[in-house]
């Protein structure tokens, strides 16, 4: 389907399925990633994918005054992301082993060529990493996941958790420096 | 340049959002200072380790059968949104919700009732009776095995109920009460 994303909204506003499918399938995979670098496991993911999208459907006719329909689309997503990552700091949930999973795309920290002993060092490091990202607060993670992870500016960040870009800035600032003070002296080359 | 303002440019240095000619001040401050070199070699690195995030692919399968789903949940699920014509006056969903609610009233208290009328003719039916069938020999049989184990299962309310026959009849009676029961068909074996 060879349509703009303002056009296959107005159809999917109107009703059309098809629509709405090839929205899904243009979305579904951004969706995924996002969601998944914040709650770090497949199963959380998947919910937040499916949920999005079905709460997109139930509400499509506020799409008709929404400027940006990624922004909306990822504001439901981030959201949802963080009520799931409150509920799972709550109950202490334990992420997927990225060891054990298939499809898993490993770490390519290069455009340089790495020996073993660094791809170990890199590897040991993500995951250290990746547990000072979890003891950060829910929406400061969900800022450093979307703008240093995902790629989001902080003018989109900022349309989509609906505040001023100053707040993401802050947020922002506030996240890395906490991170560096967790992994103090293993981010030294 | 002091190491305190170019430490608080830092990220936005990284991020590429400072004006140029800040920019260059920053620039050159890090060249002839080492510390603020290395903090701005971490916050490098940081960013380098979370650009790099491993990506999870759980696989085409996946994808296809998470659309099929997706359709399938909003094929089945209206748009929560009622047209203007069809609304109701709030004072008629005000009128159908006291209704509602009276109704569930009125049930709950006859249920409520027939349950006490119910215990209250119990003890009668329990002394004499040694049939085991019968659902108020269980609860004489019950009070037996309490009884005669001396464990303490029951609170004084609960051994209360349990003489008045109204022990099985509610929830709150049935409570904690597997053991009884579990010495109940061991000692009608």
């Amino acid at each position: 389907m060879n349509k703009t994303v303002p056009e296959l909204v107005e159809m999917f506003v109107g009703g059309d399925q098809k629509a709405f499918a090839e929205l899904v399938h243009r979305y579904k995979k951004k969706l995924y990633s996002l969601a998944y670098h914040i709650l770090r496991n497949h199963l959380d993911a998947d919910e937040v994918v499916q949920e999005t999208f079905v709460r997109i459907y139930k509400r499509r006719e506020e799409l008709l005054n929404v400027n940006y329909f990624s922004t909306f689309l990822t504001r439901i997503a981030t959201n949802y992301s963080i009520d799931l990552l409150r509920k799972q700091k709550n109950r202490q949930a334990v992420p997927d082993d990225t060891d054990t999973l298939p499809g898993f795309i490993q770490l390519d920290l290069s455009r340089r060529v790495a020996t073993p002993s660094q791809t170990f060092e890199n590897k040991e490091l993500m995951e250290e990493i990746q547990r000072a990202l979890e003891s950060l607060p829910a929406r400061q993670q969900a800022t450093a996941v979307l703008h240093d992870i995902e790629g989001y500016s902080k003018a989109e960040i900022a349309r989509i958790f609906d505040c001023p870009q100053a707040t993401v800035r802050s947020n922002l600032h506030i996240a890395r420096a906490k991170l560096r003070k967790i992994l103090k002296g293993r981010l030294i080359r | 340049m002091t190491c305190r303002h170019a430490k608080s440019l830092l990220e936005d240095y990284i991020d590429g959002d400072l004006e140029l000619d800040q920019s260059a001040e920053v620039d050159s401050h890090l060249n002839i200072c080492k510390e603020c070199r290395g903090e701005y070699h971490q916050a490098l690195r940081l960013k380098e380790f979370l650009e790099n995030q491993p990506i999870f692919d759980p696989g085409e399968d996946y994808w296809r059968e998470t659309t099929e789903l997706i359709l399938a949940r909003t094929e089945a699920s209206p748009s929560e949104r009622v047209a203007p014509e069809n609304r109701r006056p709030i004072w008629d969903t005000g009128r159908a919700t006291l209704a509602r609610a009276a109704a569930s009233f009125a049930v709950s208290l006859g249920v409520l009732v027939s349950a006490v009328v119910i215990g209250s003719m119990q003890p009668a039916q329990i002394v004499d009776s040694t049939d085991i069938d019968n659902p108020f020999v269980m609860t004489a049989s019950v009070r037996d095995a309490v009884g005669t184990s001396g464990n303490e299962l029951l609170t004084a309310a609960e051994s209360s109920r349990l003489a008045r026959g109204t022990l099985l009849l509610g929830a709150p009676g049935m409570l904690g009460k597997g053991i009884a029961f579990r010495e109940l068909l061991t000692s009608t074996k």
